[in-house]
């Protein structure tokens, strides 16, 4: 962890929100998206992040600097949330959403738009839906929240190998799949 | 090596942003919530080591067993204050102190009138 974070978390601990403010600034993006790839909506995305905030926000003085690095704290808080929005929510609508971010956002749904990234696209969804779910969450952390195997076991609470082994197998499994349907 | 066509999914869904009205909603919402206190904390034993959470609850245990166990062998207190026979005894005791302080008052004051009306008369 970087000294200027280390300054920041201690003055958030102390109650300057300002110093949150900047904290907030920096991994706001990240736990949004994080997010909103699980619960494909806007607005529920929106609630979480900020409860996630919230929570780190009270909570803050409690935080140990030593024992991992804050943003994996933010990762575990959102990760629990989002286990608990399903949980009440009763329905799992995380990998459909993963497509539907896409689809929306960038329409390439349209059979008389589609390109050869597109048509790749529809492939892709295909096969990540063969993957475990443990697969697909080190898969998204992995590479496009970009955070090494050791972040992601702190935050998916399993250990550093497990992490390794489970993002190689899901490298292998896509790109045979991938390759399949060539 | 991770496939260029996968590496271009995964950089489209790395532009995924919230929007900034949120973000400052959201940011000036936080700064107006109070923190955990630190009381909080000591409470939850959280600021505790292992060792001294497990000792101090084990204290607590001994405590609370050793006052119920002390209390429930020893009724002598409150179970005799609660008793209402010795209640009513005790009051006609205070009605009986009372009337023998009037009887002695008023034989004092009786005398010391007769002492008055004696010397009056002379």
């Amino acid at each position: 962890m970087l000294e200027a974070e280390k300054d920041l978390i201690k003055k958030a601990q102390r109650g300057d929100s300002d110093a949150f403010g900047l904290l907030y600034d920096q991994y706001v993006t990240q736990i949004y998206r994080f997010i909103y790839l699980k619960v494909s909506h806007k607005e529920q995305a929106e609630d979480l992040s900020h409860e996630v905030f919230l929570k780190a926000w009270k909570n803050l003085p409690n935080f140990k600097i030593q024992k991992f690095p804050f943003s994996s704290w933010l990762y575990r808080i959102a990760r629990n949330s989002v286990i608990d929005y399903y949980r009440t929510k009763k329905d799992n609508t995380s990998l459909e959403s993963f497509f539907s971010v896409i689809e929306e956002r960038f329409q390439i749904d349209d059979t008389e738009k589609l390109t050869d990234h597109a048509i790749f696209f529809k492939k892709f969804k295909e096969v990540l839906s063969s993957l475990t779910k443990d697969q697909q969450e080190v898969i998204n952390l992995r590479f496009i929240e970009d955070l090494t195997p050791a972040e992601i076991a702190t935050i998916i609470n399993k250990k550093e190998g497990t992490v390794r082994i489970l993002q190689h197998r899901a490298v292998k499994k896509l790109k045979e799949l991938l390759e399949d349907n060539d | 090596m991770i496939n260029p066509q996968l590496e271009k999914i995964f950089n489209i869904l790395k532009q995924i942003k919230p929007d900034q009205a949120f973000i400052a909603k959201s940011k000036a919402q936080i700064s107006i919530t109070p923190q955990e206190s630190e009381k909080m904390r000591i409470f939850s034993f959280e600021g505790l080591g292992l060792n001294t959470a497990i000792a101090l609850s084990a204290f607590s245990l001994l405590f609370i067993l050793g006052t119920a166990s002390y209390v429930g062998n020893k009724p002598s207190t409150l179970t005799r204050d609660l008793n209402t026979d010795i209640l009513a005894s005790e009051v006609t005791q205070i009605d009986f102190q009372i009337e023998i302080k009037e009887a002695a008052y008023f034989a004092e004051s009786a005398e010391q009138i007769a002492y008055a009306l004696d010397q009056i008369s002379r």
